[in-house]
Parts: C-alpha cells; sequence; structure tokens
C-alpha cells in the first residue's frame, strides 16, 4: 500500500447515510493533504558536465530515478541513444534518437515500483531534462455542483471521493534531490556546462515565487562590485531575464546581517507553470584577484502565500447546515472547486529524473562527487553508494542553512530504503546528502 | 429494527386480552455448530412439547457510556420435562442415545464416553394463533440433568451464535484500510460462521487503518471493532450478525420513529431511573496510531533449535510458534546465514538437509524444520525478518462539555485498538459527551404480555401519565421474555429516554435531504 503523506483513506456513502461533521473534515483533510502535494517546493535539475561539446569520446550523462509511471519523458539536446536500466536490475531499454526534442519512451512492464533504475546517454549532449509520467493518469471529470435545493445524493459525495483518491495518486510522487553548488577558484563548478562562477539548471515552473539560501565572498582588489545574479531564461534559447541581483561591497560578504533564506517573485519573468525553464545563478567576480566565492545551499520553486485560486476549507461541526454552494462557509462545494483546480495541476505532477550525482570527466580523469539537497516530504529516502570506499552521510539543520549536524547511513551499493523517522530530519526540514549515486524520496518501498 | 409483522396478525392477537401463545422450539440434535441447520423443518425436531419452561434475554451492555456499549451474548435458559429419560444421554434405549452420547478410545485402549450436547443448534419461535416468529437462535452451552422427587427435567442454558464466536481464537494476517463491516465479514468467514452473516450490516464512518489477529476470539474482535466509532455489534433473533454504527438511534426508522405505545394497561410495574453518577463533564478518548516501520528483526530464537534426524521412514521433525516482536505487513523467508544455519555439532552446514516450512500471520509464525539427514541439526541464533509496523505513542481527544452538571466526571476510552485515528476519536468523544452530558433517565417495565417482534434499539412509547404526565419516547437496551405452558408469555422492557441521546432531532439523510436544508443537521 502506498503511503500518501497526511492522507486517510475513507470509505464511500451509501444512499440513507447520516452525513457526518467528522467524516466530512477527515474529506477536508484529505484534500488538504492533495494541495499540500501540489504545492511542494519545485527544486532544479542540474543536468550535464563540464563539456558541451556534443560526441566527446567516454563522456557520458547517468540518471537515477524512482520507477513510478510508465513512461520516460526526456528532452534530448541533439540525436542520441538513450539507455534506461543501465544496471540492469530488470532489462535494459534501448531507444535511438535522430534529432532533438522532446521525447517519449514507453517502458515496458516489469520494473518495480519504487525502485531506482539507471538512465544513461553515452558520448552526446547531455539531455535538458528528464521525468517519469503516467500516461494511463485519469483526469477527474466534472465535480459535482452541490446546488443549494437539490436533493443531495451518495454519487456526489462519492464524486468528491474518488476525485481526492485519483488526485491523490497522480500528486504522491517520488521527490529527487539537487545539487549543493559552490563557485570560486578552490571549489570549480565543473559539473555543469557554464563557467566558474555560474550554475545553469532546468526547472520546472509551478510557483510564483522562488526561493534561494547562499553565501559569498566578494574578490580581492579593486574594481566594481561583486555581483550575485538570479536570471531565467524565458524561451530556452538565451533570452536571459533577471530576477534579482545583489551587490556584495569589496570586502564584503553575502548574506548581510540579519538575512537569510530569500524568497524571490517570478511574475515579471512571464512564465507558464508547467513549462520547464532554465535558470542561472551566477557570481559577477568583478575584483582584480578574482577569488571571490560563493555557495548555493538550497534553491527552488517554493510559494509563500496560499494559492490565489484554492479555498480555505473551514471545517465542519456537528450541528451544521450542510450549505451547498452558498450560504456558507463551509459550503460543500468548497470541495468541488478546489479539486477542479488541483485538476488544472496535474500536468506537471512529474517524477524528475536525478542527475547521478557523481560525475567522471574524461578528459581530464578525475571523479567528483556532490552534496544533494532536499527538502523532507516522504518517509523513505532511497539512495546507495557512489564510490567504494566511501560512507553515504546525511547532513541536516535546525538552525542555518549553512550548519550541520551529520548521521552516516548504512552503506549498500544497490538501492536501499532509510527510515527518514530513524533520523533527526523531520517533515519540511531540508536535507543534504553526500557519496551517494541519488538519494530520492519515496512514499514506499518494494 | 423490530422484526417485520407484515403480514400476520401478530399485531392484533398480542394485544387480545386473552392470548393464545404459539411455540416452537427446534433443536438439531446430533448437529454441532459446524453443521448448523440451514433448513430447521428437515434438520431438527420440534421439542415444544416438553418445555417447562423457557426464558431469553437479549440486551446493549449499559454499564459503560451508551455511544460504546457493547451487547453480550443473548442467553435463552429452557427447561424440559424428562420423564421418559428422552433426554437422558446415558440412556441407552432413549430415542435420542446416538444423537446425545459419544463415544472414543484413548491411546492405551480406554473407551470415554460424553455426552455431545454442547454447542447443539437451537431455535426458538413465538408467537400468537399458530403464527410464530424466530426469536432466538443459538447452541446449548450448559446442559444439565435433575432426577426426584418433583420429576426428571433436563435444562439447557444457551446462547447466541456470538457464544460461539467467543470461543473461537484466530491469528490473520495484517489487513488495511478494512472497512468495519468487510472485516467482521471476514472474521466471521475466518470462523466457519459464514451462514450467520447479516445482510444489512451498517458501513462505517471511517477505514480501520490496520487490523489483525492474535490468537484472539471472534465475538470480542467484532464488539470493539464496532466500538471504535461508536457502534454495536450482535445476534438478532435469527442468528444473523447485526452491526450498527454511530447513527443507529438517529437514522434507522424504527429508532426514529416509535413501534410500540406502552400504556399503563400494558405492563404491571414501571421503575424510572435517573443516573447521576455516570454524568459526564467530558471525555478523553485514547487512540493510536499504527505506522510501517520497515525491515526489521522480529524475533529470535530464545535457545538453540534441535532438529532430530530423519528416519528411513520419515524425515526429523521439530515444530516451533513464534511470536514476533511487532506485527507484520510480511515476514520474509529466512535467509541462509543471515537468518539461520542449520549444522551439525562440528559446525558442517546442513544446510541442503534441513528445511523450514512456515505458516505466516501478522504476529506469529508457525514453523516446521525438516531433517531430511541422518544427524541432528542444531541451529543457533535464528532469527526473522519483516516489514513491521510500529505502534504510535497515544495520543487523546479532549472533549469538555460547555455547561457541565457536575464538577467533574471526565470519561475515559482507552485500550480499544481499533482506535487508531483522530477522526475516530473525535466521533467517540463527540458521542460520549452527547449522550452522557445529561442525567440519563432509564425505563424498566416489568410484567408486560410479551411483543415478540420487538427488538433492540427500537423506539417506543412510554404512557404513564399519572408518574409522568408527557408520554416519553425511548430507546430499548434490554429485553427479557418468559413463557411457560400454561402460564403468561411476558416480558420486562428497559429502555433509555430518547431525548437528549443527539443533540438534533433531525439529520441530514444522504439520498433525501436537500443541500441546505435548514432541519436537516450534520451528525458527529
Amino acid at each position: 500500500m502506498t503511503t500518501i503523506p497526511f492522507y486517510t483513506e475513507l470509505p464511500e456513502f451509501n444512499t440513507a447515510d447520516l452525513l457526518s461533521a467528522t467524516r466530512l473534515n477527515q474529506m477536508l483533510s484529505n484534500l488538504d493533504a492533495v494541495y499540500g502535494l501540489d504545492q511542494r517546493m519545485s527544486i532544479g535539475q542540474t543536468y550535464g558536465w563540464n563539456s558541451s561539446r556534443s560526441g566527446e569520446n567516454g563522456s557520458f550523462w547517468l540518471g537515477w530515478v524512482a520507477y513510478h509511471g510508465n513512461q520516460l519523458k526526456i528532452y534530448v539536446n541533439e540525436a542520441c541513444t538513450v539507455e534506461f536500466d543501465v544496471t540492469q536490475k530488470h532489462q535494459l531499454h534501448t531507444v535511438n534518437f535522430t534529432s532533438a526534442g522532446l521525447k517519449t519512451i514507453t517502458l515496458p512492464a516489469g520494473y518495480t515500483e519504487y525502485d531506482c533504475y539507471c538512465i544513461r546517454i553515452q558520448n552526446q549532449l547531455p539531455p535538458r531534462y528528464a521525468y517519469m509520467t503516467d500516461s494511463t493518469a485519469a483526469a477527474i471529470g466534472t465535480m459535482p455542483a452541490f446546488t443549494n435545493g437539490a436533493t443531495s445524493s451518495a454519487a456526489d459525495l462519492n464524486a468528491v471521493l474518488r476525485a481526492t483518491n485519483t488526485l491523490a495518486e497522480q500528486f504522491n510522487q517520488p521527490i529527487p534531490s539537487t545539487s549543493v553548488w559552490a563557485s570560486g577558484p578552490t571549489t570549480p563548478a565543473w559539473l555543469n556546462n557554464q563557467d566558474l562562477y555560474s550554475i545553469v539548471f532546468w526547472m520546472q515552473h509551478r510557483h510564483n515565487r522562488f526561493e534561494f539560501y547562499a553565501t559569498a565572498s566578494s574578490s580581492g582588489g579593486s574594481g566594481p562590485l561583486d555581483t550575485l545574479a538570479w536570471h531565467v531564461d524565458t524561451t530556452g534559447s538565451g533570452s536571459w531575464h533577471q530576477l534579482w541581483a545583489y551587490d556584495i561591497s569589496r570586502p564584503g560578504s553575502f548574506p548581510p546581517a540579519g538575512q537569510s533564506v530569500y524568497n524571490i517573485s517570478l511574475a515579471s519573468a512571464g512564465l507558464t507553470v508547467g513549462n520547464w525553464y532554465r535558470f542561472r545563478f551566477s557570481h559577477g567576480n568583478n575584483g582584480t584577484h578574482g577569488d571571490g566565492t560563493s555557495k548555493l545551499y538550497y534553491y527552488g520553486e517554493q510559494r509563500t502565500d496560499t494559492a490565489a485560486l484554492w479555498t480555505p476549507q473551514e471545517r465542519w461541526d456537528a450541528g451544521d447546515v450542510a450549505h451547498g454552494d452558498d450560504d456558507g462557509p463551509p459550503q460543500l462545494d468548497t470541495m468541488s472547486a478546489n479539486l477542479a483546480w488541483l485538476n488544472t495541476n496535474r500536468r506537471h505532477t512529474t517524477n524528475p529524473v536525478q542527475r547521478k550525482s557523481t560525475q567522471e570527466r574524461d578528459a581530464t580523469p578525475e571523479t567528483r562527487t556532490e552534496r544533494v539537497f532536499s527538502k523532507r516530504v516522504h518517509r523513505w529516502l532511497a539512495y546507495e553508494n557512489d564510490l567504494p570506499g566511501t560512507t553515504p552521510t546525511l547532513f541536516y539543520t535546525t538552525d542555518k542553512l549553512n550548519v550541520f549536524a551529520n548521521v552516516t547511513m548504512p552503506v549498500s551499493y544497490s538501492t536501499v530504503y532509510l527510515d527518514l523517522d530513524t533520523t533527526p530530519v523531520k517533515r519540511g526540514m531540508v536535507f543534504y546528502v553526500e557519496n551517494c549515486n541519488y538519494a530520492i524520496q519515496v512514499p514506499d518501498h518494494p | 429494527m423490530a422484526q417485520s409483522i407484515t403480514g400476520t396478525s401478530l399485531a392484533v392477537n398480542a394485544v387480545k386480552a386473552v392470548r393464545h401463545p404459539s411455540v416452537e422450539f427446534n433443536v438439531a440434535w446430533g448437529r454441532t455448530a459446524d453443521t448448523f441447520p440451514d433448513n430447521w423443518a428437515t434438520q431438527s425436531t420440534n421439542e415444544y412439547a416438553r418445555i417447562r419452561s423457557v426464558n431469553w434475554t437479549r440486551q446493549l451492555d449499559m454499564r459503560g457510556p451508551l455511544a460504546l456499549g457493547a451487547s453480550p451474548v443473548a442467553a435463552l435458559t429452557v427447561e424440559l420435562d424428562n420423564y421418559d429419560n428422552r433426554y437422558s444421554p446415558f440412556n441407552s434405549t432413549g430415542a435420542l442415545y446416538s444423537d446425545l452420547l459419544a463415544s472414543t478410545t484413548t491411546a492405551g485402549g480406554l473407551t470415554v464416553e460424553y455426552p455431545k450436547l454442547w454447542q447443539v443448534p437451537i431455535q426458538l419461535k413465538m408467537g400468537f394463533e399458530g403464527e410464530r416468529l424466530t426469536v432466538f437462535t443459538g447452541l446449548i452451552d450448559d446442559p444439565g440433568e435433575n432426577y426426584g422427587v418433583s420429576g426428571s427435567t433436563v435444562s439447557y442454558r444457551c446462547v447466541d451464535v456470538g457464544g460461539m464466536l467467543l470461543k473461537r481464537k484466530f491469528s490473520t494476517s495484517l489487513r488495511t484500510q478494512t472497512n468495519i463491516k468487510d472485516w467482521i465479514v471476514y472474521l466471521m468467514q475466518l470462523a466457519g460462521a459464514d451462514a450467520h452473516i447479516g445482510v444489512n450490516m451498517d458501513n462505517s464512518f471511517f477505514y480501520l487503518p490496520y487490523v489483525w489477529l492474535d490468537d484472539e476470539d471472534i465475538y470480542s474482535e467484532c464488539s470493539k471493532a464496532a466500538a471504535s466509532e461508536g457502534g454495536y455489534f450482535y445476534f438478532n433473533e435469527g442468528g444473523k450478525s447485526v452491526f450498527r454504527n454511530a447513527a443507529w438511534w438517529a437514522q434507522k426508522t424504527d429508532s426514529t420513529t416509535s413501534v410500540f405505545t406502552f400504556t399503563v394497561a400494558r405492563f404491571t410495574d414501571i421503575t424510572p431511573g435517573y443516573d447521576w453518577r455516570s454524568v459526564a463533564t467530558g471525555a478523553l478518548v485514547e487512540y493510536q496510531g499504527r505506522q510501517p516501520a520497515g525491515e526489521q528483526v522480529v524475533w529470535k530464537s530464545s535457545s538453540t533449535i534441535v532438529v532430530p534426524p530423519g528416519t528411513d521412514e520419515a524425515p526429523g521433525l521439530e515444530t516451533l510458534e513464534a511470536r514476533l516482536e511487532f506485527p507484520c505487513e510480511e515476514v520474509y523467508p529466512p535467509a541462509t546465514v543471515i537468518d539461520w544455519l542449520p549444522i551439525n555439532a562440528g559446525g558442517v552446514s546442513m544446510a541442503d538437509n534441513v528445511g523450514i516450512f512456515m505458516r505466516r500471520y501478522a504476529q506469529r509464525v508457525q514453523m516446521s524444520f525438516i531433517n531430511n539427514s541422518h544427524e541432528t541439526a542444531f541451529i543457533t541464533r535464528m532469527q526473522m525478518r519483516g516489514k513491521a509496523l510500529f505502534g504510535g505513542p497515544t495520543e487523546q481527544v479532549d472533549r469538555r462539555i460547555a455547561v457541565p452538571l457536575v464538577p467533574s466526571n471526565v470519561i475515559r476510552i482507552s485500550d480499544n485498538p481499533y482506535i487508531q485515528t483522530k477522526p475516530q476519536a473525535d466521533l467517540v468523544a463527540d458521542l460520549v459527551c452527547d449522550r452522557m452530558q445529561y442525567p440519563r433517565l432509564t425505563y424498566k417495565l416489568a410484567g408486560v404480555p410479551a411483543i415478540p417482534w420487538l427488538q433492540l434499539g427500537d423506539r417506543i412509547t412510554i404512557t404513564a401519565t399519572d408518574p409522568i404526565t408527557t408520554s416519553r419516547a425511548a430507546i430499548v437496551t434490554k429485553l427479557d421474555f418468559a413463557w411457560q405452558p400454561n402460564g403468561r408469555f411476558t416480558m420486562g422492557v428497559e429502555a433509555v429516554d430518547a431525548a437528549g441521546l443527539f443533540q438534533h432531532a433531525s439529520f441530514f439523510v444522504v439520498g433525501t435531504s436537500l443541500y441546505n436544508s435548514a432541519t436537516q443537521v450534520l451528525f458527529r
């Protein structure tokens, strides 16, 4: 049984049942649980390695996905071969593409739900992004109107129950991690196909705010100010729109005293919800010495306010009149309205592929592992060791996002599922993992 | 729900000044609970002519808060005339001898004879003028014989079908998200009581998140499951299971519309009661969630397991029943070396010669070790792993009544393992507060000419204008019937005043009420 966070399945209604406030309130709580899954942070995926050259011998891109859905969507940057289940846990599935673009790979049956599978593109450009979806995921249809004065029916209430169940299943997706990034001469950002002082990644646009936590110190010497900035490519072809910028005085550091997590608006960029966009964080290292450094710990789209089209769900009390579509709140039709709104968000309930956190570069044989961060939603963390001799480690913070305690995790070279309830990481906390090929939160495990 | 008397003259004949009771007492001699009759007419004998007296009782347990009342199994006692020793098990010339006495031979060759009267199915039908209703279906639980100057009699104390389930204990695998009705049906099927599953059991408000049995009896578990959301479980007159949810008395027609009116002409005594001791100022309802705990070691052997060697005729066998530390969604087959390693005394592996067969339940595993070799196998530090389920910390819902009538009496409801979620606890706490915040008015009627179609939960009207000026509506909570030949067919009734059981008079009925109807409000 898949566990949906904060969700409790309910029996259906029957004609002649008494309508219960307790039961209605549980239905509302379930809807709130689905809403919460939709409103979770959208984390960017940092694809690629340092080379942007096509056909570099020996170069490859690896990603991992917790199997959930039935097809892989992958945006390839050029003609290439995509391999699914490279480690052949079940069976290798290979597809050749002759052009760039968003491709769909229908996966054969037999893969295990929530087991983690490796995806590879060899000697070609890495993909922009990749994710799994379920082609059979159904829409919820028209929700009942609950018109005042109309005769009630079990079918109305069961339509709400079923629709909530349907959306809960669809919104309950694995949650991958993304990279903690550092710039500067001593910690080059060579994992990304950008320069030393910026990180570029693709991210699905879901919320109207962007949140991040970063630290930086300015470069030395004379010259203009160092500048930290966020940009988004609004067209996918290099139309960089500045979202935010901050000048660091020299000498100086970021964030300024009293500031920690930044939350910036995306409204000015005119992005479309559900589409994927390229984001860039950069450190304009203008000092004479060019030795400024920055570190990006945590970043992604995160809303700050309740979504505009979501109607707050006031609870019922025994003795309340069952208002239909007027005279409340509470009103029964609030459930229909909220379900209809959630239904419009179905298309971006995807299961993103996480780029393997250890990437090897052929031109200069070197292996680098990076920390990957996530915000806890689910109970189980699927991971496996990256390199022999290393110990997977879980970092967590209850204070500032750059101050961490850590616990080690069991060493395993196949997918293992850590019960996060046995760690200090509570739901909602940011955590980091290192020395793992991947770290993906899953609601259940095989 | 009162039994249907449509198409009969029972309603007329029951209130005549001179009544002629009609009786049928069927006993399925030679049968047991496992061979319960499906056709009483052909599979039983009507012993009504031998009845000296019969009385029976069914009730809802009123000791605790009304909202959580369980129902003790209904009981019937019948005394039969045994002037010809028809019912004497050791009378070898008796007509029922072969059905009453069994014999077996011990391992040492001794013959043991014993009466086989226990759990013999019985059925009682009562009515008037040749029209009868089934008023009790059950089994003989405690037979007795008496011979002497007052005559020869046998008496049988009988219980309803619930009595059979009380004595049947089972273990099950773990089930999740289960409707109470479905859980009851499953348990009854497990107990082999399919024929007693009622057809009109209520649906529950919530699912039971995790359920399983660990050597527990079916009747108690069904009762606890029903109580987890303020409902009742019992067997009706026909021997069919009944689950009524928390809305029973606010929903069913026979609980909301008076089935019978008792005027002073229809009873000899009335005893109103006012229960101040149980007036509540609030309710504390405990609930304990369960959650998957992932893979865990759930059992370790306490000592070395010794599996004897096999012979040419049969392999060696050792059995063991392991009680697991936690209930498990799944218990894994033990992996060699990690979980177990059979060896000989010299440390040589016998893994190829020793096998294990397991029967797995949620919280116990029955293991059989088979040794196909000719030397003894030893298994040290064996363990079992599984996907365990942890019981979370106990939490509670605390409801306080706004205007309490007594200084302090908070009713605590705990120890029901089926209350696992806060909504369940909310519902139960609200019901308790609703029903127990006023001094509960109860009525005991005695010397009542029996109304055999009356059932538990029926709404009745009590009209006794001298002591109680205005007629009262009440819900039947106990029925006592008694009859003897040439005597009166009487009953006693206990009922609880209907006013104040719920805070509102009319609730929103799905499928009937109109959205926004001001007079149809939400139930708890």
